[in-house]
């Protein structure tokens, strides 16, 4: 038995263990969310910690309307989406080309052989519209089952899949032009 | 070649397969907490602040108090010698007696 909404209710009574307790169920969740969203560990840092913040703030409003993992998974997806919308506003009004162009992101996880291949992916998912981009990294990063995506964006499975057939298809457009030309890696 | 080409598209899609999750930095959970500590201390209004307030308060009415009690006794001398001026005005006006 999920016992995950009893440790928001203890939080809410300010029991710091409980507290605790949920961030080491849940921060790799958040954290790795977070980081396929900015692809900065410094950034991913930051929405994790205001994500949090928000948990404790907000653990008196958990209803059990949706479950725990749903409900954090939630606020993990505005936080990183509002984040992303205050640093290309940022970036907006940035002077040089320097300041704009993000590093190719290695992500910490990824295995060595598909180091290459996932930064290429990473590059491409920065150009997805905002719930394309959601659904994919929920799905196919976070390794979540379609009917969780669909309570988390609030949707239906169906939508998911729209969104997930369409981020697909956006994605192999720009990787058939890019085929061309990539870097040949020797063996 | 179209193979390779399709073969490689599929491999960058499915290059997250099989990854572990990131893992933040071991020194986060001290961050928060002394974030959260500072949001709850920003909701205590110190007994000292309140002290300070009702003080204000009553000062402000009790001199409110005492400035309308001047004013009604200045007010009060100043209105007979109206009375004693307005008189005055009349019977100089009485220009047909």
């Amino acid at each position: 038995m999920n016992h995950h909404p009893e440790i928001v209710h203890q939080i809410a009574q300010g029991n710091k263990e409980a507290f605790y307790s949920l961030y080491t169920l849940y921060s790799a969740k958040v954290y790795n969310t977070a980081i396929s969203y900015t692809q900065n560990a410094n950034d991913a840092e930051e929405i994790t910690q205001d994500v949090f913040v928000s948990i404790h703030k907000y653990a008196s409003g958990f209803k059990g309307a949706s479950s725990v993992s749903t409900w954090i998974y939630r606020i993990t997806v505005n936080t990183s989406l509002n984040f992303l919308k205050k640093r290309n506003k940022s970036n907006f009004f940035s002077l040089t080309k320097e300041d704009i162009r993000t590093p190719d992101f290695e992500h910490p996880g990824v295995l060595l052989e598909k180091k290459e291949h996932s930064e290429i992916l990473f590059k491409m998912l920065e150009t997805l519209p905002e719930t394309q981009k959601t659904a994919f990294i929920l799905s196919y990063i976070e390794d979540l089952p379609r009917k969780e995506v669909a309570d988390i964006m609030e949707t239906s499975v169906k939508a998911v899949e729209s969104l997930l057939q369409r981020a697909k298809a956006s994605l192999r457009e720009k990787l058939e032009n890019l085929y061309p030309n990539r870097r040949i890696t020797k063996k | 070649m179209k193979g390779e080409k399709e073969k490689w598209i599929e491999d960058v899609l499915t290059s997250m397969e099989g990854s572990q999750r990131a893992l933040p930095s071991d020194s986060l959970f001290d961050r928060i907490e002394s974030k959260v500590s500072e949001n709850t201390q920003g909701k205590i209004i110190p007994l000292s602040l309140i002290r300070v307030a009702a003080a204000a308060i009553i000062l402000l009415i009790a001199m409110n108090f005492l400035a309308m009690k001047h004013f009604r006794s200045v007010n009060t001398k100043s209105s007979e010698g109206a009375g004693v001026y307005s008189n005055l005005l009349i019977s100089d006006f009485n220009i047909y007696e």
